[in-house]
């Protein structure tokens, strides 16, 4: 038996890079789910989401739900897909992230990140980019450093059922 | 079409204190799997153990209870299940994913998980896990203390990455 996840690219690094972009993204597809087991080259680094190259922070926005073994809380940013489940130099968190009504051109587009880091914290982010334009590529990135080699992220096609 | 189902176990009569996908392939990228849990007694979580290792496993753990949060670490990998106290027939609902299980990195879990119990006290809980080993998980156990009531089931898929031919990557 399968159902609908359609793999659609995937990537490891073999050398650092400051972002993985997909490109050419059809829109045939219901939502866009992004799996990522991201790495930086130094330190703990939230990790990114850039739509159709749009670089600019103001047109993103999200609410966070976090714990990080202790304490809890909420907050918003911009193009965050993690908060407490950050990336660092081994290959210990995993983001999982849907997009839905990827390409739409009637609403802004929407999306669900859950990330994970067991020695930091577990985040729930609800974000929105501010644009009805259909998504076509996704920039995937560390805010403040690089991507190391080994960092994995693979993208999905899901027609929901 | 590349979510494949391994395989998919129900509990039958008397229930069983564990149950155990065996033999898993290497030829996916990821495993998901889905459980439709309750206990036979008042254990409210029971424990994956990948290759039936009960060490090296560290969570964090994001709750709320329908009144309060809260935020806890452990030693374990422990979704939710329902309790024998809990309304008739209610079982928790959980979806586990391990991406790259047959790397030989350490394993990273993510697991969202809930309880249902009328509308009374239950809990709904995000955890982030790992399982500090670089073996590849082959197989994948589900253990609990007392039993997993009848009909508690779980189902495991395989996730398979690719490229569909249009989507480019750089």
């Amino acid at each position: 038996m399968t159902t609908a996840w359609v793999p659609l690219a995937t990537t490891t690094l073999s050398s650092s890079a400051s972002d993985i972009t997909f490109s050419s993204i059809s829109g045939a597809y219901r939502d866009l789910i992004l799996v990522a087991t991201g790495k930086s080259t130094s330190g703990t680094q939230d990790q990114g989401i850039n739509f159709n190259a749009d670089g600019t922070a103001g047109n993103y926005d999200c609410v966070i739900m976090w714990g990080n073994g202790s304490t809890y809380g909420s907050t918003t940013s911009t193009w965050l897909i993690d908060y407490y489940g950050s990336v660092t130099t081994d290959n210990n968190a995993a983001t999982i992230l849907q997009i839905m009504d990827y390409s739409a051109t009637d609403k802004h587009k929407t999306y669900l990140s859950r990330s994970n880091r067991a020695a930091s914290g577990v985040d729930a982010i609800a974000g929105r980019w501010s644009n009805t334009a259909a998504i076509t590529s996704i920039k995937y990135f560390l805010i403040g450093g690089t991507l190391a080699a080994g960092t994995t992220v693979s993208l999905y096609g899901s027609n929901r059922s | 079409m590349q979510k494949t189902l391994i395989e998919h176990i129900e509990v039958g009569s008397g229930g069983a204190s564990s149950i155990e996908f065996t033999s898993i392939s290497s030829e996916f990228t990821d495993l998901y799997l889905v459980c439709s849990v309750r206990n036979d007694s008042g254990n409210l979580t029971f424990n994956i153990n990948p290759n039936g290792s009960t060490t090296n496993k560290t969570r964090i753990n994001l709750q709320g209870s329908g009144s309060s949060v809260s935020s806890a670490s452990g030693t374990d990998i422990t979704p939710l299940q329902s309790s024998s106290s809990y309304t008739s027939n209610t079982f928790a609902s959980t979806f586990v994913y391990i991406p790259n299980y047959a790397s030989s990195n350490n394993k990273s879990i993510s697991i969202d998980t809930v309880t249902e119990n009328n509308g009374t006290t239950s809990y709904q809980r995000l955890q982030a896990a790992v399982w500090s080993d670089t073996t590849a998980i082959s197989s994948l156990e589900c253990s609990t203390a007392s039993n997993f009531a009848q009909f508690s089931s779980f189902t495991l898929y395989g996730v398979s990455s690719g490229s569909d031919g249009t989507t480019t990557v750089s």
